[in-house]
């Protein structure tokens, strides 16, 4: 069965150039990577570790330098298999200027999928999402909630068979917090593919399947939930023995 | 064509629903009543005077607001982020180019039109001076002219992904365009091999606006051909596309 997501040996340089010098820093180095299509993947690490630069990458947003990202046995980008993709961001990239509706039915055109199609799709996915009576209001009126029930909407309006998730649960309230994990559990159910970045460990533990840890870039661990579940702790204690801060920042030395 | 009227669509809405975008043209309205005010001062040539004054405040309002717009065009989408949830669909990054900068030509179209109507109302007591036909070729090269350099702003924002850099060269290259013949001149007239250099890279980079100059025919017995209006709509389509090219382009080769 082809895996939905392959990496293969991909690395990621970022060159930057200030007044003709070049500066270099490494994104993602020598990542390889097999996601099982149907399973929940997390991809866990510090800030700076790599994460949002692999979600990229898949996304077709950031070229590697070196490797392939292959989704669904398809080189990215690929259009056909961005019509597969739904995309969560970590923060809701919406335009303020539209209604809720408006922007839903926006993604959905985008997502192609057929006009005689669209107003069910978006009325549907307006309905399981809750705000069915707040879509004709301007998502610049809208509370961080609505923000994060619309920034669903627009990733899941096509159907996706693979979602991609970058820090769905950062600065989010409890409750909030337990409709993301609700939400993967549903696709779970619905057999497709979840792929997130994180680096809330508990949450993490809770929903996925198998996790990668990223340190510095490269890919320092692979566990699988058996490895984890029932012991309460382990996977925060690999987390910590594995990853090191990249910015030269030493240890707290209050104990 | 799904994706690229939804761009349209969705361009025309951001620009109406922004408030600067009105108060700009609100701005417009306030500079033709204006108008009035300054004609009363030349009453042998009043209607003259408004004629005149009301072209050039549609053109330079419609120029004002298509350098600003264009510039931050992709670039706000960039720092916002909102370019994210739209290049992760299966969206060719030229349709994205061209919808966008598409929506923002109607959007400041129908303004300019709106401000043409409003010019009318103002010039109708007045004794005719031109005939409508005549008003309506000088109001369309005052539009060929913005999307010369709504194209241009477009892919120098591209280019130097600095709004302020892109509208300083937008508006260096807009000046320098109106003075196309006198800057060959000078590069004819010199002895100097960098000056020549020079003033050869931007005669044939800048735009040439005197085409579009309909406004210095108005008043003459002799006003241009049927040849000279198709020629400048090649020269519009044709710079136009050349400029949207450029932006594809380095577009296409941007990382996010």
């Amino acid at each position: 069965m082809t895996p939905a997501i392959q990496l293969d040996n991909v690395t990621k340089i970022y060159r930057r150039s200030h007044l003709g010098r070049v500066k270099e820093s490494v994104g993602v180095s020598d990542l390889t990577l097999e996601i099982r299509a149907g399973e929940v993947f997390g991809l866990l690490g510090l800030n700076g570790s790599g994460k949002t630069t692999t979600l990229k990458m898949l996304l077709g947003l950031l070229r590697p330098t070196q490797g392939t990202a292959t989704l669904f046995g398809r080189v990215m980008p690929d259009p056909e298999v961005l019509r597969k993709i739904g995309y969560l961001p970590d923060a809701a990239y919406l335009p303020k200027y539209l209604t809720g509706e408006e922007a839903v039915w926006f993604y959905a055109t985008l997502s192609q999928i057929p006009k005689q199609k669209r107003r069910a799709a978006v009325e549907a996915i307006l309905e399981k999402v809750g705000m069915t009576a707040a879509a004709k209001k301007k998502i610049g009126d809208y509370s961080k909630g609505m923000f994060q029930r619309i920034s669903m909407a627009q990733a899941l309006v096509h159907d996706p068979e693979l979602l991609i998730m970058d820090e769905p649960i950062t600065g989010l309230d409890p409750l909030a917090v337990r409709e993301v994990r609700q939400l993967v559990a549903w696709l779970k159910q619905q057999g497709r593919t979840v792929f997130f970045s994180s680096h809330d460990i508990s949450e993490v533990e809770k929903v996925c399947d198998r996790i990668a840890i990223l340190a510095n870039g490269k890919l320092v661990a692979l566990m699988e939930q058996k490895e984890w579940a029932g012991q309460e702790g382990k996977l925060e204690s690999v987390f910590t023995a594995t990853v090191k801060r990249s910015e030269g920042i030493g240890a707290l030395k209050f104990s | 064509m799904d994706h690229f009227l939804l761009l349209v669509q969705d361009t025309w809405r951001e620009h109406i629903r922004h408030r600067i975008y009105l108060s700009l043209f609100l701005f417009g309205f306030a500079l033709l009543g204006g108008g009035l005010i300054i004609s009363a001062l030349a009453i042998e040539e009043r209607a003259r005077l408004m004629m005149d004054f009301g072209l050039a405040a549609i053109e330079f309002l419609g120029l004002i607001t298509i350098v600003f717009v264009s510039v931050n065009l992709v670039l706000t989408e960039m720092e916002n982020r909102t370019l994210y949830l739209i290049l992760s669909r299966p969206l060719p990054r030229g349709l994205y180019i061209a919808g966008r900068f598409a929506g923002t030509l109607l959007s400041i179209t129908v303004a300019m039109a709106a401000m043409a109507v409003l010019h009318g109302l103002l010039l109708w007591p007045l004794p005719h001076t031109i005939s409508l036909s005549h008003y309506l070729m000088a109001w369309a090269c005052a539009v060929g002219k913005i999307a010369v350099v709504g194209s241009l702003a477009l892919a120098l924002s591209l280019f130097s992904t600095s709004a302020p850099t892109a509208m300083t060269f937008t508006l260096f290259l807009w000046a320098i365009g109106h003075f196309s013949e006198e800057l060959k001149f000078l590069g004819q007239k010199s002895a100097n091999a960098l000056v020549k250099t020079l003033v050869w890279f931007f005669y044939h980079v800048a735009p040439n606006f005197s085409y579009f100059n309909y406004r210095d025919f108005l008043y003459s017995p002799h006003p241009p051909s049927g040849a000279w209006f198709f020629y400048l709509a090649c020269y519009t389509v044709g710079y136009t596309g050349i400029c949207l090219w450029v932006a594809t382009f380095l577009f296409s080769r941007k990382e996010f």
